[in-house]
């Protein structure tokens, strides 16, 4: 059979496959996507998804799954807000391919505030970098950075960035399920809602029911939905039955 | 529902063209499959093909089209520099070419739309009954983590390419009643989305019979 010649970054990522299969940490599975992208320059990770604009410093670190970051830089960034001034977090919500942040730097729409944050990251020696934006099943788009001092973006090293981004995230994913299910408990107010919910009520009816307002009723099922790890209301209640929260 | 139709269902065939421009040429920009009747056909819709649509009030919001690696496709020709392994082909390997859903059927946000979950579930439903359980697929990456999340074995057949200015990487997806399971936990049913009288899904059918009185 005719084939073209298999490339060293193909090779990389098929033993990064089989690898985190083994992989039942987070923490672990951070050093392997560290180490399996080293030769690229990468010395750093951080990958989780991207909150909504104005959330709490405590909030927008729940939101990320992979971190190998300097505690400092993570402490200053979180807490000065830097994440919603960060140009690289505007491109994920785009959605827009693979990109480095040497390309960024020359971008004519990078505000002076934006310049303010990769400038104080050269201090923390993350001054390079690879943002891989991906989209989860939910709908939820998710930012992959691999940092160090110099970063390799040839397209083959994006390429395999992209690749490994993508199935140290679906790991992550999949190991962060696996422990919220083990030990998901629903409030009695929870069970209530979602036991409404497979009886078929919308939102509105249920709100009339309990005798609260409708967004509280939405915020009841997003809490479901997070702690089940479930993707959109139907799978929460399914979830719910399975796990025998609800009967 | 999903149907699979062929050239005899000639209305839902010129849908499914019209929708292929739509999408392909007229949204994603690919020109050189552009025609002027504003049909997108190329030299795989030939016998070998297999059509399958999602229609929603009698319109076709929602299509795919599935090649045999056995015969000529796209990663065997115009595509074959994604592949840097050997090729995967069998009878058991199908390709997973024009996927597309309707501007209007689309969820905000990029959620999973019910039209695309019928899609794809169709194609699991497809192949559990014929005894398909790999697609090939040549894709842009950033969609690649959904199909991780949908319980898809996903390996890559090569490092992502830009091509026309668009990233794409080619994969191999294996899937199995696991698949079909979190596709039915994300639509909140287990009903049967695929239904035609067709010959390949009559031949499903006995293989199902024949399983489950084995």
């Amino acid at each position: 059979m005719k084939h073209n010649a298999i490339s060293e970054g193909l090779d990389k990522t098929l033993s990064f496959l089989s690898e985190i299969k083994q992989i039942n940490t987070l923490p672990e599975l951070t050093t392997a996507a560290a180490r399996a992208t080293a030769e690229y320059g990468v010395k750093r990770i951080l990958a989780g998804y991207i909150p909504r604009s104005g959330m709490l410093p405590n909030d927008q670190l729940r939101h990320v799954l992979l971190a190998d970051w300097p505690e400092q830089w993570a402490d200053i960034y979180f807490h000065n807000g830097f994440l919603f001034h960060d140009p690289t977090i505007r491109r994920v919500l785009n959605a827009s391919p693979t990109f480095s942040w040497s390309e960024l730097s020359k971008a004519p729409d990078v505000v002076r505030n934006e310049r303010l944050v990769m400038d104080r990251a050269k201090d923390f020696h993350l001054g390079n970098g690879c943002t891989v934006p991906l989209v989860a099943l939910d709908g939820r788009k998710v930012g992959f950075s691999f940092a160090g001092a110099e970063i390799d973006d040839a397209p083959d090293a994006k390429g395999v960035m992209t690749l490994i981004a993508t199935f140290a995230f679906g790991r992550a994913i999949e190991l962060q399920t696996n422990a919220a299910r083990a030990s998901a408990h629903l409030t009695p107010r929870e069970r209530e809602v979602i036991a409404w919910i497979s009886a078929g009520k919308t939102d509105w009816e249920i709100s009339k029911i309990l005798g609260v307002s409708e967004a509280a009723i939405a915020k009841h099922i997003f809490n479901v939905r997070m702690k089940l790890g479930a993707m959109n209301r139907a799978h929460a209640v399914a979830e719910a039955f399975r796990a025998g929260l609800i009967t | 529902m999903i149907e699979i139709v062929t050239m005899r269902h000639a209305a839902e065939m010129e849908e499914a063209y019209n929708l292929r421009h739509e999408v392909f040429v007229e949204e994603k920009g690919w020109g050189d499959l552009a025609r002027p009747d504003r049909r997108e056909i190329d030299q795989f819709d030939n016998a070998d093909a297999v059509h399958m649509i999602c229609k929603r009030d009698g319109k076709v919001v929602g299509y795919q089209r599935m090649l045999p690696t056995t015969k000529p496709h796209l990663l065997s020709t115009v595509l074959s520099t994604l592949c840097e392994v050997d090729r995967p082909i069998g009878p058991h390997i199908w390709e997973w070419t024009r996927y597309c859903v309707s501007k209007s059927h689309r969820e905000r946000g990029r959620k999973l739309s019910p039209v695309a979950n019928e899609l794809l579930s169709g194609i699991v439903e497809w192949g559990l009954a014929t005894g398909v359980d790999r697609i090939v697929i040549e894709m842009e990456p950033i969609w690649l983590l959904r199909l991780v999340q949908l319980n898809f074995m996903v390996t890559p057949l090569g490092i992502p390419r830009q091509i026309d200015e668009e990233d794409v990487v080619a994969v191999i997806a294996k899937f199995d009643r696991r698949t079909l399971e979190m596709l039915q936990l994300m639509r909140g049913n287990t009903d049967q989305v695929l239904v035609t009288p067709d010959r390949v899904t009559q031949t499903g059918r006995d293989h199902l019979w024949e399983a489950h009185h084995a």
